[in-house]
């Protein structure tokens, strides 16, 4: 008898280690049951040589990719945590400290920044090839609720943790952000209460500090859950036109897919984050507002609508715009999902997207 | 078929390829993260000296506690007026020591360590002396170096 299995024999006897091993497949490693009576070894083996349909691999695995680009969020995150204080007044000397002094702090800091910028991108991306392939047809419709909800959640996250290096670039970033959720109606008084008001002085730091770094991961952690636990319960959407392909093993097969994305996907945040680090100015002065700040890319085309539209009728086409993401699978309700047989709401996300486009280009001018 | 007894080899060596940059990816991971979690040195006062006081204030038979950069030192002035200087920090346990002017002393108030006005330990638990400090007066300044 080998030492591993001494141990795992040891450990058995006292934890259901099959329970714990279960609990990390529910977040969408493993999609089929698990048989918590079975010995880990046998629970594992049959779990990994489970054959899943093949349209798991490659770009229809965004869902763990996220999931992954979150959990790396959480592990940069609580190395800056170890350096960060949430005050106006050490704010920005600590983050000087973890970008200048800490070693790697820069390296840590970066990755942190494009980390946040890509999970954003890939929650879109995923919005995006939902609605391509009509994933959320009956009975998926919560894969798309879920899936935006997670993405205004991963922008709200991006937006209070672009406010903590207390920089000039962030201070005004983060103010003209808030200009634009000042105008939702009933939402925005919301907002107002949690982050203290719509100037960024004193409390609103510490705010911005907890809804980043506890509520909105939790929220996060909690809606992915609710994700991978109804992937499980209906299953992944078959692929459209294709006939059914054969299945193949979770490992090798389908495991060195995601292990080969990843190393793409995290290779992609390294360098973006040595190339093109984000900048570090002065210390945010409220007193004085520099030229050329815009709000955070993901706010661009609300930012343009805003400058476009009178601010309590922007505000309430925001508002609309978030409802009908969250609703879409409830209000494009028919049954065909290739895109050439419901040409209506092909043309209107066409349509959609020119104007988010156009939007994102009037914001960008507009706040330089 | 000439080719399959090479096959378990190259799958070895694909196996150990795969290993080795799995390890090297590990490492990758864990040696930032090691280096980011040392806490970086705090630019120490470089200042070899500090002033510790005005001689005005200090009088015969009595100490103060000053701050050497980071670290605390104590002054004192012996009862035939002489001024020296020590750490502060008592060699038994870290605690901060204190001058006892009854005893004519300094007194570490932890475990009843005693020093004598030389810096040699004298007494209880402390097994070596304070560390030892230059003393000059510059005017009414007095300025403690380290030797």
């Amino acid at each position: 008898m080998s030492t591993s299995h001494k141990v795992t024999g040891w450990l058995e006897e006292r934890l259901n280690l099959t329970e714990i091993f279960s609990f990390f497949t529910t977040f969408g490693l493993s999609y089929g049951e698990i048989d918590l009576n079975k010995p880990l070894a046998e629970a594992g083996r049959e779990a990994f040589s489970r054959k899943l349909p093949t349209y798991t691999r490659g770009p229809y695995i965004l869902g763990v990719l996220t999931f992954l680009v979150f959990l790396f969020q959480g592990v940069t995150g609580l190395l800056l945590a170890f350096y960060y204080q949430p005050s106006p007044t050490a704010a920005y000397e600590s983050t000087l400290l973890i970008i200048r002094d800490a070693t790697f702090g820069w390296y840590i800091y970066q990755m942190h920044h494009w980390g946040s910028n890509m999970l954003i991108a890939l929650l879109a991306v995923r919005l995006a090839r939902f609605f391509l392939h009509g994933v959320y047809k009956k009975p998926r419709e919560l894969f798309w609720v879920f899936g935006a909800i997670l993405f205004l959640l991963a922008a709200h996250a991006a937006l209070t943790g672009s406010l903590l290096p207390w920089d000039q670039r962030s201070y005004w970033s983060v103010t003209r952000g808030l200009e634009v959720i000042a105008t939702l109606p009933f939402v925005g008084s919301v907002l107002s209460f949690l982050v203290g008001g719509y100037d960024l002085l004193s409390g609103t730091l510490l705010r911005f500090y907890v809804l980043h770094v506890i509520f909105i991961p939790l929220a996060m952690v909690f809606f992915f859950y609710l994700h991978f636990a109804t992937v499980r319960k209906v299953g992944l959407s078959p692929l459209l036109g294709e006939k059914p392909a054969e299945p193949k093993p979770l490992y090798p097969d389908h495991l060195f897919q995601l292990v080969i994305l990843s190393l793409i996907l995290f290779g992609a945040i390294l360098t973006l984050g040595t190339l093109f680090p984000v900048s570090f100015s002065a210390k945010a002065d409220p007193f004085s507002s520099p030229s050329g700040i815009r709000p955070p890319w993901y706010l661009l085309p609300a930012y343009g609508l805003v400058e476009l539209l009178p601010h309590t009728l922007a505000g309430v086409v925001l508002l609309l715009v978030m409802f009908g993401l969250v609703a879409l699978p409830f209000i494009e309700r028919g049954q065909y999902r290739q895109l050439k047989k419901r040409p209506l709401f092909a043309i209107a996300a066409g349509a959609f997207c020119v104007v988010i486009l156009v939007l994102a280009f009037i914001g960008y001018r507009r706040g330089q | 078929m000439e080719n399959k007894p090479a096959s378990p080899k190259r799958r070895e060596f694909l196996d150990y390829l795969l290993g080795t940059s799995l390890g090297a990816t590990l490492l990758a991971i864990l040696y930032p993260v090691m280096k980011f979690m040392i806490p970086p040195a705090v630019t120490e006062s470089a200042q070899n000296s500090v002033v510790a006081g005005s001689a005005k204030e200090i009088a015969a038979n009595t100490g103060k506690i000053f701050k050497f950069g980071t670290k605390p030192g104590i002054l004192v002035r012996t009862p035939a007026g002489e001024l020296k200087a020590f750490s502060a920090v008592c060699t038994h346990l870290d605690c901060i020591v204190q001058y006892s002017p009854e005893k004519k002393q300094i007194w570490c108030a932890c475990h009843n360590g005693q020093y004598n006005l030389s810096g040699q330990n004298v007494g209880g638990p402390p097994p070596r002396p304070l560390e030892e400090y230059v003393v000059n007066t510059r005017g009414d300044e007095i300025v403690v170096s380290k030797g």
